[in-house]
């Protein structure tokens, strides 16, 4: 007899049947060999300054679809950042090679309520803070609107997915066949994807550690931001309490040494840290940075 | 070149080759890398996080600083201190030899990673636990120095140039041998065992990774074998503590993570090893245990 499973409450038994399969496929994907072991490094954020200016920048224009949170500053800092190491910019195209893009496409993973969806906010290096803050504004609640529907949608598919597959009952064996002599493909479904990061906020939900394998899509990078801590100091014999954001970098260490890695993620920090010069506007191309895009033909501005 | 094998995209959606620029050849020369580590190679690692008191060690460290004239640094003492531990557990500085066995090390080697600005280098110190706090502290310097002096600049800006003549067919065939040789080696019987020979030589019994001077908080990572275990410090933190006489004060402590893999090492070992180091650290003298 099969366990009874429950459904939670805002899921009807069909969104959860198709939640299920579509699951389902994502582990058939990710067979151990397609498994990419990553290393993450994790710093703590002074947030004293970002605060001050998320403050400032809401109090000249609280237009709620305008409003810079901590998380807008996340993203931001981490496309500015990415600017200057681009090698973390990337996917794997298939299993033994990658792809280095020199557009910072930002993915932002969204908790919808129970079902966790990414929108892609496109060159957000070069947008400003107030800019990137309206335009995820705008993805996130387009994306609210249509993911009940989707999922609806989805559901529907499935029936006929199910009647399809009753009647060709070999299919599922032969594409399982097709997957083991084929392991390209198993990541190449997922090529269309256009971002090049992706960047995580757990700490919303109250999470205050994690460490995720690289298993987002085919992204060579992720970046974590855990729930915000208050943390003691001593200053001049005074005890002090500052709030920190613990960010954390995810990396392949087949493509990187901790060094790179670390360096970037200090990049991160620091523009959370002093935010006016390296936060509000578009990014700054550092050109001695040693990661930054070649100079020249690729160094060209499209 | 098509797309799927990979290099960089530039903002107009072009592809660039790898002939023509140095990045494409760093990260290329590091896909070589990936395609010859498969998953045999990978096994389940376990994170153990403990944090050791600073204060004894810096008092310790200045006052034989002032007596000897060596800078000793935070490195030196950790990987002694990793050397006097590796006794109390030597399950950590076996290898695995590929065929489902442990090889024990009779005089385990330390490898010390050094950060050279691009990639991580090793150096290997022979019956490390026979050298004492100064010389190795000399040895570890003197070779970073050399490493980051060798450091090719790989990921310098540099104007692309022709690539040269037949560099684009020599990359094709480069690329179609690495696929055909990395997908069919491992069905050959040794080969296995062939890639992991070599590696204390290359890496150490037990290699040993400071984080401290690149400004890192916490780390997480995997464990490649054939080695079972790896030790990393990390940045020394401070935090408030309450002293004995009531008032507040800030303590350093430096937070040490031990990798391990849980398959093979006890629990009870890495937990031995890693309170061993956390011991000497707290009371430096037993540092000086059978020195020379």
């Amino acid at each position: 007899m099969s366990p009874r499973r429950e459904v939670p409450p805002g899921l009807t038994r069909g969104q959860l049947d198709g939640w299920i399969r579509r699951r389902t496929a994502y582990i058939n994907r990710f067979h151990v060999a397609h498994w990419y072991p990553s290393c993450c490094v994790q710093a703590r954020v002074d947030l004293t300054a970002a605060d001050a200016l998320r403050k400032r920048l809401n109090a000249e224009d609280d237009q709620p679809g305008s409003r810079v949170t901590i998380n807008h500053m996340i993203n931001k800092a981490a496309a500015n950042a990415l600017r200057n190491h681009i090698l973390f910019n990337g996917k794997y195209t298939r299993r033994d090679s990658a792809m280095i893009y020199q557009r910072v496409h930002a993915a932002n993973v969204v908790d919808t309520g129970g079902m966790a969806t990414r929108i892609v906010i496109r060159d957000a290096d070069r947008l400003s803070l107030r800019e990137l803050a309206a335009e995820t504004h705008r993805l996130v609640s387009a994306r609210r609107l249509t993911l009940g529907e989707k999922l609806d949608r989805y559901s529907e598919l499935q029936e006929k997915v199910r009647l399809v597959e009753a009647m060709f009952w070999f299919l599922p064996y032969s594409s399982r066949l097709e997957r083991e002599l084929s392991h390209e493909r198993a990541l190449d479904f997922l090529v269309e994807n256009p971002s090049t990061v992706v960047i995580t906020n757990p700490g919303t939900l109250g999470v205050q550690d994690c460490k995720a394998m690289l298993f987002f899509g085919n992204l060579l990078t992720c970046l974590r931001a855990m729930a915000i801590e208050e943390e003691a100091v001593l200053e001049d014999g005074q005890l002090r309490f500052r709030r920190v954001l613990p960010v954390g970098l995810d990396y392949d260490q087949r493509l990187c040494d901790a060094g790179p890695a670390v360096r970037l993620l200090n990049e991160i920090r620091r523009n959370l840290e002093v935010p006016e010069p390296y936060l509000v506007g578009p990014a700054v191309e550092d050109p001695r940075a040693p990661l930054a895009w070649p100079a020249g033909r690729g160094g060209e501005e499209g | 070149m098509s797309r799927v094998e990979g290099g960089l995209e530039g903002a107009d959606g072009a592809v660039l080759t790898r002939d023509d620029l140095p990045l494409a050849e760093r990260l290329d020369a590091r896909l070589d890398q990936v395609a010859g580590l498969r998953y045999q190679h990978l096994c389940p690692a376990a994170n153990l996080h403990m944090g050791a008191a600073l204060a004894a060690l810096e008092r310790f460290r200045a006052e034989r600083e002032a007596r000897t004239g060596v800078r000793l640094g935070l490195t030196a003492p950790l990987v002694r201190a990793a050397a006097l531990a590796l006794e109390e557990a030597p399950l950590l500085a076996c290898l695995f030899d590929g065929r489902d066995r442990l090889v024990p090390a009779e005089h385990p080697a330390l490898g010390v990673s050094v950060d050279t600005g691009d990639a991580a280098r090793c150096l290997v110190l022979e019956r490390a636990r026979g050298l004492g706090l100064e010389e190795l502290a000399v040895r570890i310097r003197e070779a970073a120095a050399r490493f980051r002096a060798e450091a090719a600049p790989a990921f310098r800006r540099a104007a692309p140039g022709a690539a040269p003549a037949g560099a684009r067919r020599r990359r094709l065939a480069h690329l179609l041998a690495r696929e055909v040789r990395e997908r069919f080696a491992y069905l050959l019987p040794g080969e296995v065992e062939r890639r992991f020979a070599g590696h204390a030589a290359r890496q150490g019994h037990f290699t040993v990774h400071n984080l401290g001077a690149l400004g890192v908080d916490e780390f997480k990572g995997f464990l490649r074998r054939p080695a079972l275990a790896a030790l990393w410090a990390l940045t020394a933190q401070r935090r408030v503590v309450r002293g004995p006489d009531g008032r507040y004060a800030g303590e350093r402590r430096l937070p040490l993570v031990l990798i391990f893999s849980q398959d093979l090492v006890p629990l009870d070992q890495a937990c031995a090893f890693l309170r061993g180091i956390v011991r000497r650290i707290e009371q430096p003298v037993s540092l000086l245990e059978g020195a020379p």
